[in-house]
C-alpha cells in the first residue's frame, strides 16, 4: 500500500525533497521502513515458529 | 590504471571461485546446482542480492531514467522492494516445495508434484526461452563496461572475455563460486555506486544546483503521468510477483532451512539504500551529457566524468563482477534445465558434466544475440519478465492449489508465452499496462477456467504441510529423481 499509494500520490508532483523528485524520495524512505516492518514481523511473530537449524 | 584495477579484481574473484570449489569437485549434481542445500542465512543473503542487483542496477537503471524518465526508475525500485515483502511470505514455501521433492529447478517441482512430463517440458522450454534474453541483458551491460575502459576492444572480444570468465566461475564449483564471489562483488558495487553518487552531488553543489532542479531537464522526465503511471504501477505489481515465484529458486533452493530463507529476506531492502546515489547520478547525467548516442553508456560516462581514474577502475570492477555473476548463475540455471529437465533419462552422475557443457552452449548463444540484436537494456528486461512470468501460475498451484490438472497449467503456459511474445513484437501497449502482466493474466485465466470446468484429482499443496521447516536437512548429493 505504501509503495503503490506513494507512487500514485506523488508521481504527478514536481515537488522536490533534498533535491530529488518527491516520488523518488518517498520510495527511498520505504527502503528502511520495509526492513523495519519485516524485522518486527520476524522478531515478534514468526521467529518462534522457525527453530534454529539442528534444534528440536 | 582502470584496466589494471579491473583485471586485478577479476583475477582475485577467479581465485575465490577456485577456492570455493576446493574439495568439492566430486560433490555430485546437488552440490553443483544447489550447494547441497547447506547455505546459511548470510550466504543466502549474498547469493540473493548478488543475483538481484545485476548489472542492470548500475548500467540499466541509469540508462532507463536517462532515456525514459522517472516512470522507469520508479518501477525498477518499486518492484524489487515490493518483491521482498511478498518474498518474506512465499519464499519459505518455495524452499519447502524444493525440499519436499528434492527439486533443483522449478520444472523438477512441476514434474514431481503433478507427475507430468509434458508440464515439465513446456515449463523448461519457457524458462529456456526467457533466460536467453536475460543472459543477453548481462552481456549488453558487460559490453558497455568493458568498452568504456579505454582499451581497444571489439564487441566480439568484449563478449568473448565476459563469456569465458562466467564459464570459469561455474565450471569449477557450480553455485558455490558465485555465492562467495557475491560478497566481493557487493563490496565493489556499493563502493562504486556511492562514489559516483557522492561525486555527482558534490559537482552539482559546486555549481549551486540540486541534482534535478535545472531548467534543462524536462518535467516529464521527473514526474509520472498518464499511461506512464499505469505502466509503472502494473509493472511493479507484475514483476514483484514474478520475482520469487519464478526467479527465486536459484537463491532459495541452496538455503539450509526455511528459517535461513525467511530471516535473510528481512534485511534485503536495506541494500537498496544504494539507489539514491544511482538516481542522483542519472539526473546529473541528463544535465551534463544530454545527447548521448547510446543511453546504456550513461553511468560509465558519468563515472569517467566525475571520478579519478583509479576510482573509475573500482566502479568498472563492481559493474563487471555484477554482470559476470548473474551471467554465471543464469548459465548454470540453463545448464540445469537442459540436463535435468529437457534431456530424458540422464543419470544423476553424468548430469554435472552435461550441465557444464550446456552452460558453455548458452553463453555462446547469448553472446551471439548480444552482438547481432543489441537493444536498450530495460526493453530486454521486459521481454525476459514477460516470458519467465508464465511459470508463476504453475508455481502458485504447487504451493496453494488442491485440484488443478497439469494439462490446464500446460495450456495456460503456452497461451501466456505466445501472448507475451506477440505483445512484445507487435502489440501496442494496452492502456500502458505491462504486456507481461496481460500475458500472465491470460495464462491464469486459462488455468482457472479449466479448473472450474474440470478440477481433476486432489493433491496436497505445499502450504498445507509444515513438516520440513522444523528441522534442517541436507539433501543427499545424488538425488533420487
Amino acid at each position: 500500500v505504501a509503495i503503490l499509494g506513494g507512487v500514485l500520490g506523488f508521481g504527478h508532483s514536481a515537488a522536490e525533497v533534498l533535491g530529488f523528485p518527491i516520488v523518488f524520495f518517498w520510495m527511498f524512505c520505504c527502503f528502511p521502513l520495509t526492513t523495519l516492518c519485516l524485522w518486527v514481523s520476524w522478531r515478534y511473530f514468526d521467529r518462534r515458529h522457525y527453530p534454529r537449524e539442528g534444534a528440536r | 590504471m582502470i584496466v589494471g584495477i579491473v583485471c586485478a579484481v577479476l583475477a582475485v574473484s577467479l581465485a575465490i571461485a577456485f577456492w570455493a570449489g576446493h574439495g568439492r569437485r566430486d560433490g555430485g549434481i546437488s552440490e553443483f546446482l544447489v550447494g547441497g542445500r547447506s547455505f546459511p542465512a548470510w550466504l543466502v543473503y549474498f547469493l540473493a542480492v548478488g543475483e538481484v542487483y545485476s548489472i542492470g542496477t548500475m548500467i540499466g537503471l541509469p540508462s532507463g531514467i536517462y532515456a525514459k524518465g522517472a516512470s522507469y526508475g520508479i518501477w525498477f525500485l518499486g518492484y524489487i522492494l515490493l518483491a521482498y515483502a511478498i518474498g518474506y511470505f512465499v519464499a519459505p514455501l518455495v524452499w519447502r516445495a524444493g525440499h519436499r521433492y528434492s527439486a533443483m529447478t522449478l520444472p523438477d517441482l512441476f514434474r514431481a508434484h503433478y507427475r507430468s512430463r509434458t508440464l515439465e517440458l513446456v515449463a523448461s522450454l519457457t524458462m529456456l526461452v526467457a533466460l536467453i534474453p536475460w543472459g543477453e541483458y548481462q552481456f549488453i551491460g558487460l559490453q558497455v563496461v568493458l568498452s568504456s575502459l579505454g582499451i581497444q576492444l571489439t564487441a566480439v572480444q568484449a563478449v568473448a572475455i565476459a563469456g569465458l570468465l562466467a564459464f570459469c566461475y561455474i565450471a569449477v564449483s557450480g553455485i558455490r563460486s558465485p555465492a562467495l564471489v557475491s560478497i566481493m562483488k557487493d563490496s565493489f558495487m556499493v563502493f562504486g555506486v556511492v562514489a559516483v553518487g557522492i561525486a555527482t552531488l558534490l559537482v552539482s553543489r559546486g555549481a549551486g544546483i540540486t541534482p534535478m532542479s535545472t531548467p534543462t531537464i524536462p518535467a516529464e522526465l521527473a514526474t509520472i503521468h498518464g499511461s506512464a503511471m499505469t505502466f509503472a504501477i502494473s509493472t511493479i505489481v507484475f514483476q514483484a510477483v514474478v520475482f520469487y515465484l519464478a526467479l527465486g529458486s536459484g537463491y532459495i533452493f541452496p538455503a539450509r532451512s526455511e528459517r535461513a530463507v525467511k530471516s535473510s529476506t528481512v534485511w534485503m531492502p536495506l541494500y537498496m539504500l544504494i539507489y539514491p546515489f544511482l538516481v542522483a547520478a542519472s539526473y546529473y547525467a541528463l544535465r551534463a551529457y544530454p545527447r548521448l548516442a547510446n543511453p546504456n553508456t550513461v553511468f560509465m560516462v558519468t563515472a569517467r566524468g566525475v571520478l579519478p581514474s583509479w576510482l573509475v577502475g573500482v566502479v568498472a570492477a563492481g559493474a563487471s563482477l555484477s554482470g559476470l555473476l548473474v551471467l554465471a548463475v543464469t548459465a548454470l540455471a540453463i545448464g540445469a534445465l537442459v540436463s535435468r529437465n529437457l534431456l530424458p533419462h540422464l543419470e544423476p552422475t553424468v548430469q554435472r558434466r552435461w550441465t557444464t557443457l550446456f552452460v558453455a552452449v548458452f553463453l555462446v548463444l547469448a553472446a551471439l544475440m548480444t552482438l547481432y540484436a543489441a537493444t536498450l537494456m530495460l526493453t530486454v528486461l521486459n521481454l525476459f519478465y514477460g516470458l519467465i512470468a508464465q511459470v508463476v501460475p504453475a508455481t502458485v498451484a504447487v504451493l496453494y492449489a488442491k485440484r488443478v490438472r497439469p494439462t490446464a497449467l500446460t495450456a495456460g503456459m503456452i497461451v501466456g508465452v505466445c501472448l507475451a511474445v506477440a505483445l512484445y513484437l507487435y502489440g501496442p501497449a494496452v492502456l500502458g499496462i505491462s504486456s507481461g502482466l496481460i500475458a500472465m493474466a491470460a495464462n491464469a485465466a486459462v488455468v482457472v477456467g479449466w479448473r472450474l470446468l474440470s478440477p481433476g484429482t486432489t493433491r496436497t499443496p505445499v502450504s498445507s504441510s509444515d513438516q520440513p521447516r522444523q528441522r534442517a536437512v541436507t539433501t543427499p548429493s545424488v538425488p533420487t529423481v
